[in-house]
């Protein structure tokens, strides 16, 4: 039973990760567009479609548990998420290559503006989670705690 | 594992490891850049300016100015327009350059390559030679201005401004106001 539920924490711990990976490089990439060739879409449509559709990846994790635990983690994962995001708005200075970024490159106010757009990524995410989280009860037989064919047995 | 789990996982994967290459790609860049940006004013400079000697009021002169160009940084850098003001100092004018520049102004060299720039590479140095000719048939008065030496030394002054582009981004920077003076005089060029 320790076992199990250490194996299931360790199995959400790195959904919560992946979402966090996928929803912050992504954003992240779409912030900085005069870098990076490889992807061509803008910041909103990154925060919406990464955001949601990780939200709901992780949604479909949940096993037979309250919708408070997808919330939770849909929420950490967000918060990684934003971290890496403005990781990425301040790489220059992190690694080491310039003091401040304000004789290079646009300014602070819109740095931050950057970072701050990335909280959108909070209420879409938990969105998506609860929205994974129902389409995991509803395709779940009972046995395994969702709602599938327990109602329809009464 | 129920079916609808491991397409959750499959697509969290997906996301992770494909935003992750992104995400490490244009950081890479972005750092890289901003390194060449920062350093750029150390990066350009004037390797050698070659004056020929004047013989004759009538003559094509062809002044030849050698910029170098260091990059040490992690990217490439394609320089698309170098423009300079060339001009001859009069020692005996003592006022101040501005005062004097309309006086010993001699002319106005450029490289201007939009579809083909000189490309410097990550980590590689680098020259390019841009010249500015003189007709004396035309230009009597620049001429006559870059005709003054001291001790048989010329004395110039030049100008430049560049324009660069970072590989493989879209930013487009400018370097402006690298100067070009000396003390001890250059000699006429022979040849």
């Amino acid at each position: 039973m320790k076992a199990d539920r250490i194996r299931i924490g360790l199995f959400h711990a790195l959904g919560v990760l992946l979402a966090a990976v996928s929803m912050g490089s992504i954003v992240g990439a779409a912030s900085l567009p005069e870098y990076g060739p490889l992807l061509r879409i803008d910041v909103g449509s990154a925060i919406i479609g990464v955001s949601l559709l990780a939200g709901i990846a992780l949604g479909l994790q949940t096993s037979d548990e309250e919708p408070s635990g997808v919330i939770l983690r849909t929420f950490l994962a967000s918060v990684g998420a934003i971290a890496l995001v403005a990781v990425t708005i301040l790489a220059p200075m992190l690694a080491g290559v310039a003091p401040t970024l304000d004789a290079v490159d646009s300014s602070g106010s819109t740095r931050l503006g950057l970072i701050f757009t990335a909280l959108f990524i909070v209420p879409i995410h938990v969105l998506g989670g609860v929205i994974g989280f129902g389409l995991a009860d509803s395709f779940a037989p009972a046995e395994y705690g969702g709602s599938r064919g327990r109602l329809e047995g009464g | 594992m129920i079916w609808y789990r491991q397409v959750g996982v499959v697509v969290l994967a997906g996301l992770a490891v494909s935003g992750g290459v992104v995400w490490a790609h244009v950081t890479d860049r972005y750092i890289a850049a901003t390194d060449l940006r920062l350093r750029i004013g150390d990066s350009i400079g004037y390797e050698a300016v070659h004056i020929p000697r004047v013989t004759g009021p009538d003559e094509q002169v062809t002044i030849g100015v050698l910029f170098y160009v260091a990059n040490p940084t992690g990217i490439g850098l394609e320089l698309t327009q170098i423009a300079y003001q060339f001009y001859m100092d009069n020692l005996t004018d003592t006022r101040a350059f501005l005062e004097k520049a309309d006086s010993i102004f001699v002319g106005r060299g450029g490289y201007f390559s939009q579809e083909s720039p000189a490309t410097f590479p990550a980590r590689s140095t680098g020259g390019i030679w841009v010249n500015l000719t003189i007709q004396g048939d035309v230009q009597a008065v620049a001429l006559s201005r870059l005709n003054l030496t001291f001790n048989g030394l010329y004395y110039p002054i030049i100008i430049t401004e560049f324009v660069y582009r970072v590989q493989g981004t879209t930013i487009v920077d400018r370097e402006v106001g690298v100067v070009f003076t000396t003390s001890t005089g250059v000699a006429p060029h022979e040849g």
